[in-house]
C-alpha cells in the first residue's frame, strides 16, 4: 500500500467495496471520472448499478471474543488504510 | 491506447465485480486475472524480466500451463465459479488432465464466448512479433486485444495484486491504479472459506517446513519437519477431505 501512497496525484483512485451497495451510481461516477474525459456513460452506469447484489458482511456474526481477535489481527491493515484516508468502524 | 490502468486489491475484496462492470463499458477492455494467473504466484522473474525476447518466447511464457494453479484445481471437487474455462465439460479442448493454459482459465473467456478462437488468433499474432523488452510485448498484447474489441483503453485487474505494484510500475512507469478496499474482517472470512486460499495456506505452511516449494520440487529431505496435521497436504498425497476438516484460525486470516 506504501507504493500506492507514493504515487503522484491523480494516479490513484481508492474505492470502498461496501460503498457500491450504498450508492453505486456515485462510485461508478468516480470510476468513470478517473478513467478520463468521455468515459461517463449513463447507460453503462445504470446497467452496472442495477447489477449490484449486496454482499454479506459475515464478521458481525462471529462470537464476540473471536470478532475481537479478528479485529485485533486486522488492525495493521486498518491503520494502513486510515493513513490513506479510508476508515472502517472498529 | 490510453494510460495503463490496473485495479488492485487484497484478494476476496470485490474487485471481480469491478472487472465485470468494466467489461460492460463501451470503451474499456477489461482484462481479468492476467498477471495473477500467468505469474502463478512465483513466476515473477520470467514475467517481469528486463531481458528482451521475441514473440515466440513471450507466447511460451503467457500461454504456459502453470503448476500451482493446475495443482489447486486438481484438488477441488468442483470447478470454482470464477474459473470461466469449462475444463470439466465433455470434449473440452483442455482439461485438468491435459493442463489448461493460464491465459484461458479466466482472461480470454471473460472477453469472448469462443475463447479457443481468441487464443488461436492471439497465438498467430504474438508469435510473429520481433524481439523487444517484455513491457513492450504486454503493451502490444493488451493494445491488440483492445483494438480487436473496438476499445480505446485497457484495464487489468488481478486478485491479490497489492504486492505486485512495484513490479507493475517497473513495466508501466506511468500506470495509474484503482484500489478496491473491503473491510479486512470480511476479506479474512471470505479467504478462510475459499478452497483455493485454503490450498495455498497449507501449501505455504508446508513450504516453510520443507524449505522449498513442495509442488515445484520433489525433494523431501526435511519431510520429518512437517507437522503431522499438515502431512495430508503434501502434493503427492493431498487429501481433500482433510482440507475440509482443517481448521485455519480466524485471526491468522486477518493477519494475512
Amino acid at each position: 500500500m506504501e507504493a500506492l501512497r507514493a504515487l503522484p496525484g491523480g494516479r490513484l483512485l481508492t474505492l470502498r467495496f461496501e460503498d457500491f451497495f450504498v450508492d453505486p451510481e456515485r462510485q461508478l461516477g468516480l470510476l468513470a471520472e478517473f478513467l478520463g474525459h468521455g468515459f461517463a456513460d449513463e447507460g453503462w452506469s445504470a446497467r452496472c448499478a442495477a447489477s449490484v447484489v449486496q454482499a454479506r458482511s459475515s464478521w458481525h456474526t462471529l462470537p464476540a471474543g473471536l470478532a475481537d481477535a479478528l479485529t485485533a489481527a486486522c488492525l495493521p491493515g486498518f491503520e494502513a488504510l486510515r493513513r490513506s484516508g479510508v476508515r472502517y468502524e472498529l | 491506447m490510453g494510460v495503463p490502468t490496473f485495479v488492485v486489491g487484497t484478494g476476496r475484496c470485490g474487485s471481480t465485480m469491478i472487472s465485470n462492470m468494466l467489461r460492460d463499458h463501451p470503451d474499456v477492455l477489461s482484462i481479468s486475472e492476467f498477471f495473477s494467473l500467468v505469474t502463478d504466484g512465483s513466476r515473477t522473474s520470467e514475467l517481469f524480466s528486463r531481458r528482451p525476447l521475441d514473440g515466440r518466447q513471450f507466447w511460451t511464457i503467457i500461454a504456459a500451463v502453470t503448476p500451482f494453479i493446475s495443482f489447486q484445481l486438481r484438488q477441488q471437487r468442483r470447478r470454482p465459479v470464477e474459473l470461466l474455462y469449462p475444463y470439466d465439460a465433455p470434449r473440452a479442448r483442455y482439461s485438468l488432465r491435459t493442463g489448461v493454459p493460464a491465459l484461458l482459465l479466466i482472461t480470454l473467456p471473460h472477453l469472448a464466448d469462443d475463447p479457443h478462437r481468441l487464443f488461436d488468433l492471439l497465438q498467430a499474432e504474438v508469435r510473429a512479433w520481433p524481439v523487444a523488452p517484455i513491457s513492450h510485448h504486454y503493451r502490444r498484447l493488451f493494445g491488440w486485444l483492445a483494438e480487436l474489441f473496438g476499445k480505446c483503453l485497457w484495464v487489468e485487474r488481478s486478485g491479490a495484486s497489492l504486492g505486485r505494484i512495484g513490479q507493475l510500475l517497473g513495466l508501466f512507469p506511468e500506470a495509474r491504479f484503482i484500489h478496491i478496499v473491503r473491510d479486512g474482517r470480511d476479506v479474512a472470512l471470505s479467504m478462510r472459506a475459499d478452497k483455493g486460499f485454503r490450498i495455498a495456506y497449507v501449501t505455504n505452511a508446508i513450504a516453510q517446513h520443507l524449505g522449498m516449494d513442495p509442488i515445484g520440487s520433489a525433494d523431501r529431505t526435511f519431510v520429518d519437519r512437517v507437522p503431522a496435521e499438515l502431512r495430508p497436504f503434501l502434493p503427492e498425497r493431498f487429501d481433500p477431505d482433510a482440507l475440509d476438516a482443517f481448521d485455519i484460525p480466524v485471526p491468522s486470516c486477518g493477519a494475512s
